[in-house]
């Protein structure tokens, strides 16, 4: 008992490190149909679920992109997340990637989003994570 | 023999467990962190690095959103940064906000910042300005007019405490203007507020 104990402590202590990964879903054209969502973090995505996406076009060239975030949790949390940015060719494109905390009320939807560093930016990923208090909740 | 063999290792799964935890929650050793991570210090009484990060983020994504850049009559605009002002209790040097701010303006590709004219005179890059200065003598321009910024960048940093029983709450407003030098009109501001609240500093967010 004392050892399943200890192996799932250790197993949870190292799960909450793991970061959840959502890309945008492509149609031929570009445009946005979904989103995947890789979430090894499975604590992490009850409290931070994707539920969908969108784009657009700001000054003319430079994309900005959102998302809804669903928590199924019945406390608030809170969560870390961050866009990160590729060219037409995959390459990433460095800046205005830094991580933003945010809380989250239970059952609540919120919707982050980002605006591209360059117009040079063809497409995104989002990173959430939980790096920190795992089980963190506190009043509002 | 049954008693004592489970007592070993409810013995060894308990010492697993606490070297374990000690591991987890113990001295950390000096060690690289990324500077963009999520596991920096936290401050409750200054600025840190991901705080300017967050700030010169949203204010260049919401000038950005606003269209203004794209509207001046030639491409890349010339910049210039006006005043910016410190009035917080944190002596930082205000570069580690407005660097951050240009470098993604430049990434924008819509903006070049200008080293012709500086505040008071003054310019950043000198070798620049002289070498800018001589060029144009040399080619007989001294008398046109020289690249004079269509914009310019003000900015000031503002701070707001409080505190209830031991919680502490800091906040720090980062305000920041674009003025259009052709109307001598403000055609963006934008206020990013960064709150932080708790008793000491900690690492992470």
């Amino acid at each position: 008992m004392m050892v399943a104990l200890s192996l799932c402590v250790f197993a949870m202590l190292g799960g909450c490190n793991l970061t959840n990964t959502v890309r945008p879903n492509r149609a031929a054209d570009g445009a946005i149909t979904g989103v995947s969502q890789s979430a090894p973090n499975w604590w992490l995505e009850s409290k931070a679920n994707v539920v969908d996406s969108r784009e657009s076009v700001v000054d003319g060239d430079t994309k900005k992109v959102q998302v809804s975030i669903f928590s199924s949790q019945m406390q608030q949390q809170r969560f870390s997340y961050k866009f990160e940015w590729f060219d037409k060719d995959g390459m990433k494109v460095g800046g205005m990637d830094s991580w933003q905390s945010v809380m989250i009320l239970p059952q609540q939807t919120i919707v982050v989003g980002a605006t591209a560093p360059s117009p040079k930016v063809s497409d995104w990923i989002l990173q959430i994570s939980d790096t920190n208090y795992p089980w963190y909740s506190s009043t509002p | 023999m049954k008693n004592k063999n489970s007592l070993t290792i409810r013995n060894f799964a308990f010492a697993t467990t606490l070297t374990g935890l000690s591991i987890t929650i113990g001295c950390t050793p000096t060690q690289y962190v990324d500077s963009k991570g999520t596991n920096l210090v936290v401050s409750m009484n200054k600025v840190n690095i991901q705080d300017f990060e967050k700030a010169s983020e949203a204010l260049v994504a919401s000038m950005v959103e606003s269209g203004v850049l794209s509207q001046a009559p030639n491409q890349p605009v010339a910049l210039s940064i006006s005043r910016v002002t410190n009035d917080t209790s944190d002596q930082f040097d205000t570069d580690q906000l407005m660097k951050k701010i240009r470098i993604s303006l430049l990434q924008t590709g819509k903006v070049q910042v200008t080293q012709a004219v500086g505040l008071g005179g003054k310019v950043e890059d000198p070798m620049a300005k002289e070498t800018y200065e001589a060029k144009r003598f040399l080619a007989g321009e001294s008398q046109t007019p020289v690249d004079l910024p269509y914009f310019t960048i003000s900015a000031k940093i503002l701070e707001n405490s409080t505190s209830a029983g031991s919680t502490k709450q800091v906040s720090y407003i980062f305000q920041m203007s674009l003025a259009n030098t052709t109307s001598g009109r403000l055609v963006w501001e934008g206020e990013k507020t960064i709150t932080k609240q708790g008793e000491k500093n900690a690492i992470g967010f």
